[in-house]
């Protein structure tokens, strides 16, 4: 039977709205993102797997990300005067020192401490060891305590590499535990402190690894190049007994676990949209009850969500600060006076000097302990 | 037409509702079509875009009935000042604004999607109305169509309105050749063009001191190919997409750095502009065929001026202008390359056009005439740079395989293969075949990249 003409344009016409229709709510549910999730990721993927293959390791440059011959991410940090920093450091120190608070500067080393090791193989340089070397001089020799855990890493003779995740910026739980007896250590050394380093011996905790099983914030940035990274949850084997302190002043009490946030271990067929694993130790600020001395005030970055939680096994209280996620109202120096501490701690990562001139960086106010 | 949602979603559901569309419909379903990819990608404009196509189609039509009268005339000159003054006051607001404004804040205004190309088609529109070379349609939708064709609306081809016509016979074959123009067309711009932009953007943006004279060569001839392979692909793009819709599109690109010399570069490189200068500004001045020897330098000289200026309204435009119109008379005067007798000669002269089109580049991407300048010094004569020079060889290591892709793709490898198994039935149904799962493997590739977030805008989506 054959349509008549109105019927035809009709017909056509409804297809055509149904057609809209159905691109709308495509859109407008969420269906088009999630849809294309799936395959995007899978995009991703193989797009970091092509650059394996042509070894392409610098495409994302602009954002000064590389990785190196063996798949290992490095990010390339400029050159910086620092004397933004240093003034800030010492006339923090000096309001410390009038309030007879201690200070103690730990620099955290970033993922490779040889600058020069890019000359050849990127034509690029890299400033993040001499810009840590200028500032931790100038600082020492002003009179302000440091420790640059690169010494450290010299001394035990471990290979920086070994501390730090090959997809992710930051340093493992292991990493953190190791510079967390260096902390302590120098609390006892330059701040009166008496920790019994025992409590660091790696024969005290329990270790359980998870393998190939997160990918790493610069990997979710470039699509994975390398394999995915382990993971090690490390608690201690010995009895713990903590308060901990809510945001809001509330308390409750547990034990060390509860620095450890498991539902961050999820492993999904999609490592691009699963949490950071490094995030599942959390900073809270915290009473150790087993410990009778010693209240420190943490400024710190997200390297120490894996030392804060070690560090106050030795420690009566410990709090965290980090400058860039306060609120803009926030006042450093009354938070100081208001709490009582007798040490304030400042780790943060090597990159983190400099990052003040840096338009990108979320890092700019890391420094600002004028406030 | 880069991004994910126009390639999953725009795109197939405007090819379904133009082929669901009844013969009579389709124009119509077309034109909203085109409105709304205008409105997707340039929404503050749009009510603009509108009032510009009806003014210059009313316009166009007036003039079609007083063809052969004065008011014709004057209906004319009043459709192109009407567009060549909205296409001023976007696209030198700013930098006018920059010469006379003072404090801090700078007034500012975005420049409306292919405003540029948008003018150029009206012009043309309204001229071969007047002059009777183009005949309308009996439908004035056809006419807004002409204008606002989303393929072609970003950054051309400048077609002529009689050009947009449909293929006589519109089947799978037309169909699925455009649908593989537009994936050859997406790798050029992403796969080969984006990809250079990583070498060029950050050579083009360092300081000239730290450079070297290999860093400044590698960062020139990325440009040069990067230029290239992204506005070739986004005309490839634009045909390839015409045709998925049944319509003819003209060829922009005629593998330009082929070229025997810097006159014939422009006839090979977007070539719907050139044809544009050549038809609306440099005959209707008189041309080649002027009494006057001399007159024809001065015509030569009003159209690279202006080509200068359309792209761009700082000096070093004019000057890269300027540059093309002396490399022009120079030919005209001493009639090279075609004096040559010899092979190598030409093939010198061939190698020479190209370095001259080089530098000229290099002075069309850099801010200022001083920046450009001081750039091409140092391609020439530089101190020493060790890093520079080991950066350089990390831009080759790193990107080698698309900086080669886009030296060999310059020649036409794949028509003259062709050529060569036209009469190999076999063998041409197994390099077609193969071709095909490139052109497939490497539009993955793209998308891959395009997820990957690594995508960028036409670069001459800005002119």
């Amino acid at each position: 039977m054959k349509m008549s003409k109105t019927a035809n344009i009709l017909v056509r016409l409804l297809a055509i709205i149904l057609l809209l229709s159905l691109g709308a709510v495509f859109i407008t549910s969420g269906l088009y993102r999630s849809s294309f999730k799936g395959i995007g990721y899978k995009l991703v993927e193989f797009n970091g797997d092509m650059s394996k293959i042509i070894h392409m390791q610098g495409y994302n440059s602009e954002i000064g990300l590389y990785f190196t011959d063996d798949y290992y991410y490095v990010s390339i940090t400029e050159k910086t005067s620092t004397d933004y920093e240093v003034s800030q450091t010492l006339a923090f120190r000096d309001f410390l020192k009038e309030n007879n608070i201690n200070l103690l500067y730990v620099n955290e080393p970033t993922k490779y401490v040889d600058d020069l090791q890019f000359r050849e193989s990127l034509g690029v340089e890299s400033y993040s060891n001499r810009n840590a070397d200028l500032f931790l001089s100038r600082i020492r020799e002003a009179g302000v305590s440091t420790i640059d855990l690169r010494d450290n890493l010299t001394a035990d003779g471990i290979d920086v590499k070994n501390l730090f995740y090959n997809t992710d910026h930051h340093w493992t739980t292991g990493a953190g535990l190791w510079a967390s007896r260096i902390m302590a250590d120098g609390l006892n050394r330059y701040c009166g402190y008496d920790i019994d380093l025992s409590i660091y011996d790696e024969d005290r905790y329990e270790y359980k690894t998870w393998s190939s099983c997160w990918l790493g914030e610069q990997g979710r940035k470039t699509g994975a190049y390398s394999d995915l990274d382990d993971y090690t949850e490390i608690k201690p084997a010995f009895e713990t007994d903590y308060t901990f302190i809510n945001n809001d002043q509330t308390t409750y009490n547990g034990d060390f676990s509860n620095f450890i946030n498991e539902d961050f271990y999820v492993t999904s067929d999609n490592v691009y949209v699963d949490a950071s694993w490094h995030y599942s130790y959390q900073l809270i600020n915290c009473i150790n009850n087993n410990v009778d001395s010693g209240k420190v005030l943490l400024i710190a970055d997200s390297y120490d969500h894996v030392t804060e939680c070690f560090l106050s096994l030795g420690v009566h209280e410990i709090d965290v600060i980090i400058l860039r996620d306060a609120e803009e109202d926030f006042h450093l120096k009354e938070h100081i006076l208001q709490n009582g501490y007798d040490t304030v701690v400042i780790a943060y990562a090597q990159h983190m000097i400099g990052a003040r001139e840096d338009p990108a960086s979320n890092n700019k106010q890391m420094f600002s302990f004028d406030r | 037409m880069t991004t994910i949602p126009f390639i999953f979603l725009f795109l197939p559901l405007s090819l379904a509702i133009y082929y669901i569309a009844g013969q009579k419909a389709k124009e119509y379903a077309l034109l909203a079509i085109s409105l709304a990819f205008y409105s997707m990608f340039s929404l503050e404009y749009i009510a603009l875009f509108v009032i510009e196509i009806i003014l210059t189609v009313t316009i166009g039509r007036l003039i079609n009935r007083n063809k052969n009268s004065s008011s014709g005339k004057a209906l004319l000159i009043t459709g192109i000042v009407l567009n060549v003054v909205l296409l001023a006051f976007y696209k030198y607001f700013n930098s006018i604004m920059g010469l006379f404004a003072s404090g801090d804040e700078i007034p500012s205004i975005a420049l409306p999607l292919g405003i540029s190309f948008f003018t150029f088609k009206a012009i043309s529109y309204l001229t071969d109305v007047y002059k009777g070379t183009a005949e309308l349609s009996a439908n004035p939708v056809h006419d807004a169509l002409y204008l606002s064709f989303f393929p072609q609306v970003q950054a051309g081809p400048i077609t002529r309105y009689s050009g947009l016509s449909r293929f006589d016979r519109i089947n799978s074959k037309v169909i699925i050749d455009g649908f593989f123009r537009f994936l050859i067309g997406f790798c050029k711009k992403v796969l080969i063009s984006n990809v250079l932009s990583k070498i060029t953007i950050e050579v083009f943006s360092a300081p000239l001191e730290s450079f070297s004279v290999s860093y400044a060569w590698i960062g020139s001839i990325c440009f040069s190919l990067q230029l290239l392979f992204d506005f070739a692909g986004y005309s490839d793009m634009a045909i390839g997409i015409s045709q998925m819709f049944g319509y003819h599109c003209m060829e922009n690109f005629d593998y330009p750095y082929m070229t025997e010399s810097v006159s014939r570069f422009w006839r090979r490189w977007h070539i719907s502009l050139s044809q544009w200068f050549r038809d609306y500004i440099y005959i209707p001045m008189g041309g080649s065929r002027t009494k006057n020897k001399w007159r024809v330098y001065f015509n030569l000289l009003v159209v690279w001026v202006l080509t200068g200026i359309w792209h761009g309204s700082t000096w070093n435009f004019v000057i890269w202008g300027l540059g093309y119109f002396a490399a022009i008379s120079f030919e005209r005067l001493t009639g090279l390359p075609d004096r040559f007798k010899h092979k190598w000669a030409k093939f010198i002269y061939r190698i020479l056009s190209l370095l001259f089109i080089n530098l000229l580049w290099v002075l069309f991407n850099s801010d200022n005439i001083g920046s450009g300048l001081g750039f091409i010094k140092r391609m020439f004569v530089c101190p020493h740079n060790e890093l520079a020079d080991l950066r350089t060889l990390f831009f080759i290591r790193n990107y080698g395989i698309f900086i080669l892709a886009a030296v060999i793709l310059c020649f036409p490898l794949v028509p003259f293969l062709e050529k060569k198994l036209k009469d190999k039935k076999a063998a041409l149904i197994v390099f077609k075949a193969a071709s095909a799962v490139i052109i497939i493997f490497s539009f993955i590739w793209s998308l891959s990249f395009v997820m990957a977030g690594l995508n960028n805008p036409f670069a001459y989506g800005n002119f």
